[in-house]
């Protein structure tokens, strides 16, 4: 009988060991949001229905494994996946390995956001943005009339990334190896060609609050439409600050796709983005610019929208925003018709 | 002697100077006694808590522990050291956590759990009130300004 006591005892404290070195290994966190869209007028490219979009669920979850070595996942369950219905989407939006050598070089492997600009690695985790979406005129450029965006949202290989302190003052790189983009092959999982994807991005920070930064992309996608190669390249600068009682940010890439024996797309696009912080409550403007191909008149869209953000509670966040969009007739995407949208949505991060 | 986590606090004072000659802020920055650091500046105590550095000049990884997000002593840290509020450290780590980036370092309820942990890591990194004894196996730091 006390032998039997002492017995559950030890387990019982044996098991409290295991939980609490599980919970100290294992991390997990997460974020969702809902989104409501409503065209205002009946022509355009919006929603003239108004509605609502479970627009995602994501778990992320992290392995420490040792002191130094990490792996981080964050898979994602968007617009209410329903499988037998052939609704949504599930997706790993990235699962890396990652060891760390020095702070000036941890090296990742696995699935990873593409490391270009300000918006790419948090795309997905809206409760870390102002705004309701993030710039399309930089990030989501196929809205406004591209034919592909200026580098994937993810890649499949290795990355190195560091930080470091330069004359006092941080600075922090990421260069990433991946296949790349493909549109007749799985790109996680082989390449469409022997070229490899580069991306990289510097970036440094000369005040409390400021950072500004370069980013680069570079690579040879085999289009099963297009007779040989298409290089696609891009860069970017971008640079933003976030004080007590304001921030801004901005961003301007340029960039080209560059088919063999075809003419060149060069393209470019930027925005600027301003917020007040009161508190709860933050204020926001954002002018978008976009040019789907800077030899061509008349196809420019820009987006400007202003809004509001408010932090109900911890972690949570309720936004408003009315969009207008417009574009020059030549635009393939918007066709020249102005439109206007109201947007809004609840975001929460945990 | 008794060895009290006041010698080394926090405050304002001018360049180079510790931090406790100007004033006592209540927190103390404490390591594992067995480290062969003594002082370091608020900024890279700041770059330790916040995982911009995670190793010790040696080379050893760091190991950064926090207070609950309800202690009085982290809000009090976090304000002096790190210049953040524990709504801004909060927004600081969700961003960090949901990007793939770093994650949060761990964090103990109360001094006397924090101590118990430093004292047997060397690597550890903490702050606790300057009311508390310091066992043998921790010490405090001098903490100067940048």
């Amino acid at each position: 009988m006390r032998r039997g006591a002492v017995l559950g005892l030890v387990l019982s404290l044996a098991g409290a060991v295991a939980e609490a070195q599980l919970t100290d290994r294992i991390k997990i966190n997460g974020y969702a949001s809902v989104e409501f869209e409503k065209q205002t007028g009946d022509e355009g490219q919006g929603d003239p229905n108004g509605s609502f979009d479970a627009d995602g669920v994501d778990l992320v979850i992290n392995a420490l494994l040792t002191d130094r070595l990490r792996f981080g996942t964050d898979l994602t369950w968007e617009h209410g996946p329903a499988t037998e219905d052939g609704r949504g989407n599930v997706a790993v939006e990235y699962a890396f390995m990652e060891y760390f050598v020095r702070d000036w070089l941890k090296l990742r492997a696995g699935k990873m956001f593409v490391p270009f600009g300000l918006y790419n690695e948090i795309h997905t985790a809206k409760p870390l943005f102002v705004s309701v979406k993030e710039p399309f005129s930089t990030d989501k450029v196929d809205k406004l009339g591209s034919p592909v965006r200026f580098f994937p949202r993810w890649g499949a290989g290795l990355a190195a990334l560091g930080s470091g302190q330069l004359a006092g003052r941080d600075w922090d790189y990421t260069l990433q190896l991946s296949n790349g983009e493909s549109d007749s092959v799985n790109p996680f999982e082989e390449d469409d060609n022997g070229a490899k994807a580069i991306a990289a991005r510097l970036r440094f920070h000369p005040l409390r609050g400021l950072a500004i930064g370069l980013s680069g992309y570079h690579d040879e996608a085999s289009p099963e439409d297009v007779e040989g190669r298409v290089t696609q390249a891009s860069w970017s600068a971008h640079a933003s600050w976030e004080g007590t009682h304001a921030g801004v940010e901005g961003m301007y890439v340029w960039g080209k796709l560059d088919p063999v024996g075809s003419a060149r797309l060069p393209r470019q696009g930027l925005f600027v983005m301003v917020w007040g912080k009161f508190d709860r409550v933050r204020p926001y403007f954002r002018y978008e610019h976009h040019d789907p191909d800077t030899d061509l008149d008349d196809d420019d869209a820009t987006l400007i929208l202003g809004g509001l953000n408010v932090r109900i509670d911890e972690g949570f966040y309720f936004k408003a925003e009315l969009d207008r969009t417009t574009s020059g007739p030549l635009n393939s995407e918007i066709e020249g018709i102005a439109f206007n949208e109201f947007k809004a949505s609840l975001a929460i991060g945990f | 002697m008794k060895r009290f986590a006041g010698v080394c606090v926090l405050g304002l004072l001018a360049a180079g100077q510790p931090l406790g000659a100007a004033g006592e802020s209540g927190v103390a920055v404490v390591v594992n006694a067995a480290n062969a650091v003594n002082e370091l500046s608020s900024d890279e105590v700041a770059r330790l808590f916040l995982k911009k550095v995670r190793t010790w000049p040696d080379g050893r990884m760091a190991a950064p522990v926090d207070q609950s997000t309800t202690s009085s002593v982290r809000a009090q840290f976090g304000k002096e050291i790190l210049r953040l509020s524990l709504g801004q450290q909060k927004e600081y780590w969700l961003a960090q956590t949901l990007s793939g980036r770093e994650l949060p370092p761990r964090a103990l309820e109360g001094d006397a759990a924090v101590l118990d942990f430093v004292g047997t890591q060397s690597g550890a990194i903490a702050y606790v009130s300057t009311k508390v004894e310091l066992p043998p196996t921790v010490k405090a730091l001098k903490v100067v300004a940048p």
